[in-house]
């Protein structure tokens, strides 16, 4: 799962990851209320998820009315969601974005270049490292 | 040493009254024992004049006795008879009875005389006496005869050895009817009898003692102190004896016949060739001198003690606005800012008072308007602090949001000309593909601008964590590191080793690596890069420099190098987003120190930082 805000990046995101393995299921979300609103209706209300659980979610920060710590801290809060790997792919190598996301729980963080081959590269190994060597846990 | 003001004026104030008081007292005592010994003077000598006039008297009296009877016209007649009888006549026994027993007036219990005797004028034969055995006996040579025919006269006292009595004898001429001498009336007075003249008036003295003695020295009279009989038996061998006869009168302090202190007075009486003496003794005259002297030593004393007591309390009342003072003004040193001193009395501790007071009130005011400017600056602290809070998260958000927001456009500027060229490549002729090449360019441009915009920033956000930095060391790794980035660089570098700052190591990481990389970009045309880091020690500052030999720039501008994005070289010479120095600045100047550079045109350039010592922030940090 990919939660981005900017269309560009979204697409730039989406173009690099498919590169690398095209059968893989991505959803996408525009910011954090809607990235949320995608999981906890996958949840529903019994024991068990209704739907399947993304196996990773790739997440940006800043983000239209909830940011990406808030999501990965509601994430981190909830049973289900709690091993979810989540990789924050920001543009900020502001030390404090750094730190405050390894204090909630993010499992990876990645800049994203500007430089477009360098994002070509990153995404490359992001997608070959997360998506085709990485395992999730299965719920 | 310490005297307190209290001690020193009690002191003085003791000292002076108790040395008057004593003062006083010798004085008094001085003129009392004058007096006292002039009035015992004047009183001894009263008591000899009046004593020499009870004797003259009694003694007058008696030869006035003995003229009377001489000229007792009664008995002229009997005595004539006996005279003209010639020889003694035994058978004339009447007139010598008449006579006898006439004259025994005066030898009776009433009189002094012990006997009298009528003397032939002519031959002294007694003719007739109050003592009939005596009749018959004859006296011719005795001078009571001889003078005694020619006037009244009083013989000088003698001892009649036969009675062992001290006797004196009187006579008289007794004449005739006609004026013709017939005989010579002779009385012996019982000297004892004197000493009752010598007893009158008070006896104001318990050792008053009175005698008389004759030229020879001889007692006339018996002096109190001696038991035995002494009267014409013993010689007085005092002082007074010998000065009785060279000067008559007068008086001593000398020792009596008991060899005892005495105060002797004396006087000489011609008339009977006797001196009178009457002496006290020194014990008992000086008596009154001596309770005097106690009197007024033991009330100098007192006196004394009360002065010493009265000056202490005088003192401790007159130093007691002083100590209250003292008092006072321990308190306000101790913090207690409203005390404030008694104004009392009317003199220059009051006018201390005061002072003090003054002074109190102006510290007061002092602290009242350091308090307000305090609070006033403390006010405008806070003011700026809010301010300089509100532009550093105003900075902080700005640099955020570069970060986030500025990088994304570039990215998708950058990326989608690739994603262009990548898939749609075969359809973009060559022009086409320069023009992507043009946009990708200006984009990493700007990517680059940004990054180092975030770096400006931060090099002057949050606090400075100070420690030792090797700077030789950090220099040595970013130049290797720079020369692998292009290792077929003709290259030297000359590093000082050891230079050691107290910094933040991570801000002069950015500092160095910064004027080495320049360095090392402006050497890039040079046929051998020659770096050179060293240091220049001052009193206050470590100074560091970085010399290359470089291009160089227009000292002209130099000041214009460390604002942001100012550059001295076009892009086309030599690459750079002009915010580089500015960083190297804002670090050096965040530390207290300062950059600049130098150069001497093709010479290559010279940048020096400073950077406070140790020990100069250490003694800033005390200081605060």
């Amino acid at each position: 799962m990919l939660v981005e805000d900017s269309a560009q990046d979204e697409a730039l995101t989406l173009r690099q990851l498919q590169a690398v393995s095209d059968d893989t299921d991505i959803a996408v979300a525009g910011d954090g209320e809607k990235a949320l609103a995608f999981i906890l209706d996958r949840i529903g209300d019994g024991e068990e998820p209704v739907q399947k659980l993304p196996d990773l979610v790739i997440l940006d920060l800043k983000l239209p009315k909830i940011d990406g710590h808030d999501v990965l801290r509601e994430l981190r809060a909830n049973r289900h969601t709690r091993n979810i790997p989540v990789v924050v792919f920001s543009s900020s190598d502001e030390e404090r974005d750094i730190a405050r996301s390894y204090e909630l729980g993010a499992n990876s963080y990645v800049q994203k270049p500007v430089n477009f081959e360098d994002f070509k590269r990153t995404m490359a190994t992001l997608g070959k490292y997360w998506v085709s060597m990485n395992l999730s846990p299965r719920s | 040493m310490y005297i307190a003001i209290r001690h020193k004026l009690a002191i003085l104030l003791s000292t002076i009254s108790a040395v008057s008081i004593i003062i006083s007292g010798f004085i008094i005592y001085g003129i009392a024992k004058d007096q006292l010994a002039e009035n015992l003077d004047s009183l001894l000598y009263a008591r000899i004049a009046a004593i020499e006039d009870n004797l003259t008297v009694t003694l007058d009296e008696q030869l006035n006795h003995v003229i009377g009877f001489a000229e007792h016209e009664p008995i002229i007649p009997f005595i004539d008879a006996l005279v003209s009888a010639g020889v003694a006549k035994t058978f004339l026994t009447h007139p010598r009875e008449v006579i006898a027993k006439t004259l025994s007036v005066l030898t009776n219990d009433h009189g002094r005389f012990r006997k009298f005797w009528v003397l032939n004028a002519i031959d002294g034969e007694i003719i007739a006496s109050t003592e009939p055995e005596d009749v018959g006996k004859s006296r011719t040579r005795e001078s009571y005869f001889t003078k005694g025919r020619d006037a009244p006269h009083v013989e000088s006292p003698f001892l009649n050895l036969a009675e062992h009595t001290p006797v004196l004898f009187i006579s008289a001429p007794i004449l005739s009817d006609d004026g013709e001498l017939l005989a010579v009336l002779v009385g012996q007075l019982d000297l004892r009898h004197l000493q009752s003249a010598l007893t009158i008036g008070k006896r104001s003295y318990r050792s008053l003692d009175v005698f008389l003695i004759n030229a020879t020295n001889f007692f006339l009279t018996q002096p109190r102190f001696i038991e035995d009989d002494v009267v014409l038996m013993r010689q007085l061998s005092t002082n007074t004896a010998d000065l009785c006869r060279k000067q008559h009168e007068g008086m001593i302090t000398t020792k009596d016949y008991r060899s005892v202190d005495v105060i002797s007075a004396f006087k000489w009486l011609p008339n009977y060739e006797m001196c009178l003496i009457a002496e006290i003794d020194f014990t008992e005259a000086n008596e009154p001198v001596i309770l005097v002297r106690n009197t007024v030593f033991v009330s100098a004393f007192l006196g004394a003690i009360l002065a010493v007591v009265a000056s202490s309390l005088i003192a401790a009342r007159f130093t007691r606005p002083i100590t209250d003072l003292r008092e006072v003004a321990d308190g306000y040193a101790r913090g207690e800012l409203d005390r404030r001193a008694v104004v009392v009395g009317r003199d220059e501790i009051r006018d201390l008072a005061n002072a003090f007071n003054g002074m109190a009130e102006a510290i007061e005011q002092r602290r009242k308007e350091l308090e307000e400017f305090n609070r006033r600056l403390e006010r405008r602290v806070e003011l700026r602090t809010t301010e300089l809070k509100a532009a550093n998260d105003e900075l902080e958000s700005f640099s955020y949001a570069v970060s986030h927001d500025l990088r994304a456009p570039l990215r998708a500027v950058d990326g989608f000309s690739q994603a262009l060229v990548e898939d749609y490549g075969e359809k973009l002729d060559g022009e086409a593909r320069t023009y992507l090449g043009h946009l990708r360019e200006g984009a990493q441009k700007m990517a680059h601008l940004i990054d180092d915009i975030l770096k400006l920033s931060r090099a002057t956000r949050g606090d400075l964590s100070l420690s030792d930095v090797d700077v030789s060391t950090k220099a040595w790794e970013i130049l290797d590191r720079l020369s692998q980035s292009e290792p077929d660089r003709m290259k030297r570098f000359e590093i000082e080793p050891s230079i050691l700052v107290y910094a933040d190591p991570a801000l002069i990481d950015v500092a160095l690596e910064n004027l080495l990389n320049n360095a090392w970009k402006f050497t890039s045309k040079s046929v051998l890069s020659v770096i050179e880091v060293g240091s220049e020690d001052t009193p206050e500052f470590d100074v560091i420099y970085i010399k290359d030999n470089g291009v160089g720039f227009d000292e002209q501008y130099a000041h214009k190098m460390f604002t942001p994005f100012q550059r001295l070289h076009s892009d086309e010479d030599f690459e750079g987003t002009g915010v580089g120095l500015s960083t190297v600045q804002r670090i050096v100047r965040k530390h207290g120190g300062d950059v600049w550079a130098e150069s001497k045109g093709d010479a290559g350039a010279i940048f020096h930082f400073k950077l406070p010592k140790k020990e100069a922030l250490a003694y800033e940090v005390r200081e605060n």
